[in-house]
């Protein structure tokens, strides 16, 4: 009796210990430097590339024809969803492709969006959208001058005189000039 | 330990007794202590990871912002002067030129320096005090599908289109220098042989530099081959081809057809950084090549259009120059709390890279 008491003991014992150690590993599991979604690394990596990307985009040239992707009769961009952004992945351009090469195979969600002074403030208008960003999504931004004689997507003209007839979703400010307006791109990035 | 030996005094029977559960306690205590004392540790270790990290995340003191203002404002700059140069101002409208070019990079700087606001930076674009340099556009107004020959108006296939173009510090003195040519016009030749075929020769009277644009003999596609300065005519080199009907020649950008082609530096060495001397453009055999070019050429100094060769008003079929802005410098200036930036940008667009 005395015997198998002790066993019991010794095994009550042990269970307790590792009980202990194991909730003690399992408290470590979180520390800024775990990969997970949060973490600061990982954070500090996806801003640096979705940096990266609009970058070598501007300097490729290919930013500037995605904002202009657009389809002046259905007033959206070209090829995107029935609301009107891209939802499955980047706009059918170059840009696009970058996007998804980038970001798509790694699990990266990442929404496209662009802004632009209208004649009373701010407007923006979504490119893409994969859902609401998580707590911890990055941003990156870039602007990019649009001109008037910058032709639009899907062949019809160009931009100012999609805008004049109000079927381009940013309007012309500078009636004068040759500039039709300075957008900011935007992408936010987060992994899901 | 010493509990675990019978006790001496303690008869056989007495197992069970008294100090059994005393001893289960003890063990109990002893494991909720230890793990409370690796909780511990583990938070210390935690905060120490955490501390760390947060002392040293450093996202950079926003130079990216700074550069994507710059490259902003000096992309949309040469699109304005581009563009405004363009629209073909008479010959004695440079002022008006030039104000409309100033008009449109005061509503740039508009707009970069609400969209900078935004971001809690100040930018600046200091237009006020631009500094224009001279240039005159010479252009052909064909197109690949309506081409016109390359000869000057005079229908002469070897013409001189400028004369003593001169570089200054480290700017070129010809940009945007882009032709679209229809294939089944060119010459049929090779690189070495290329004599007949259409070329542009930059020259500073003792060396010169060729650019040969011809429809490769056995390939049949758009190629262009270089003989660099200094270098006897057996020198040739093709540099590259593409085959198409029609094809777009940068000699300025180095591309043909839209891809990046190495070999093809405007001028070679004649138009160099390293050479101050002034260099003349001219075309030899004009008539081996059809369709439309363009090219800027800095008439600050003692440069100037061929005035028999390029006629001074908009003409359908000759080429004819009209005056341009060849560069603009201005001051522009970024800061933030943490980054003051102030550099003169000067606005070349589609000079050659050197």
């Amino acid at each position: 009796m005395r015997a198998q008491a002790h066993t019991l003991e010794g095994f009550a014992a042990a269970v307790i210990l590792l009980s202990g150690v194991l909730f003690a590993l399992q408290a470590t599991a979180v520390t800024p430097l775990t990969a997970s979604t949060s973490n600061q690394h990982i954070e500090n990596q996806q801003a640096a590339v979705a940096e990266g990307t609009l970058a070598a985009a501007e300097a490729n040239g290919t930013l500037r024809p995605a904002l202009v992707y657009w389809n002046t009769s259905g007033e959206r961009f070209r090829g995107s969803g029935s609301d009107g952004v891209y939802t499955a992945g980047g706009p059918p351009t170059a840009f696009g492709d970058t996007l998804n090469e980038t970001f798509g195979q790694d699990r990266i969600a990442f929404n496209v969006e662009v802004s632009y002074r209208t004649s009373g403030g701010r407007g923006r208008t979504r490119m893409v959208y994969m859902g609401s960003p998580s707590d911890n999504a990055v941003a990156a931004t870039r602007t990019v001058v649009l001109f008037d004689d910058d032709p639009v997507g899907d062949g019809t003209g160009n931009v100012s005189a999609a805008a004049a007839d109000g079927a381009f979703y940013a309007g012309a400010l500078d009636a004068e000039g040759p500039l039709f307006g300075v957008m900011e791109v935007r992408i936010i990035v987060w992994r899901i | 330990m010493a509990d675990l030996r019978v006790k001496l005094g303690s008869d056989g029977g007495n197992e069970g007794s008294g100090d059994e559960p005393d001893r289960g306690q003890l063990v109990l205590v002893a494991g909720f202590a230890l793990a409370v004392v690796l909780v511990a540790l583990v938070l210390l270790a935690n905060t120490a990871i955490f501390t760390e990290n947060l002392a040293t995340r450093d996202n950079g003191v926003g130079e990216r912002d700074v550069l994507g203002y710059r490259s902003s404002v000096v992309d949309g700059a040469g699109g304005i002067v581009d563009r405004e140069n363009a629209v073909e101002y008479a010959d004695g409208e440079r002022d008006l030129l030039e104000g409309n070019v100033s008009d449109g990079l005061a509503a740039l700087d508009s707009q970069l320096r609400e969209s900078a606001g935004r971001n809690a930076a100040s930018a600046r674009a200091d237009m006020e005090s631009a500094a224009f340099t001279n240039g005159s556009l010479v252009r052909q107004n064909g197109t690949a599908a309506d081409p016109r020959q390359f000869t000057s108006t005079g229908s002469a296939e070897n013409w001189t289109v400028a004369t003593d173009l001169e570089r200054a510090g480290d700017g070129n003195a010809t940009r945007a220098f882009v032709a679209v040519v229809n294939t089944s016009s060119l010459a049929n030749a090779s690189a070495s042989d290329p004599t007949d075929a259409f070329h542009v020769v930059v020259t500073n009277g003792t060396e010169s530099w060729h650019a040969y644009v011809y429809e490769n003999g056995s390939s049949g596609a758009v190629a262009v081959a270089v003989k660099s300065a200094g270098e006897p005519a057996s020198a040739t080199t093709q540099v590259c081809s593409v085959s198409a009907p029609n094809a777009t020649v940068d000699f300025t950008g180095g591309s043909l057809g839209g891809v990046d082609c190495p070999g093809l530096a405007f001028g070679g060495d004649v138009a160099g950084s390293a050479t101050t001397d002034g260099y003349d453009v001219l075309v030899r055999n004009g008539d081996r090549a059809a369709g439309g070019y363009d090219l800027t050429v800095r008439t600050a100094g003692s440069g100037s259009v061929s005035a028999g060769n390029v006629s001074a008003t908009p003409s359908a079929d000759e080429p004819y120059s009209v005056p341009a802005v060849y560069a603009i410098e201005f001051p522009i200036e970024y800061r933030t709390s943490e980054v003051t930036y102030a550099e003169t940008v000067r606005v070349a667009p589609g000079e050659r890279d050197d």
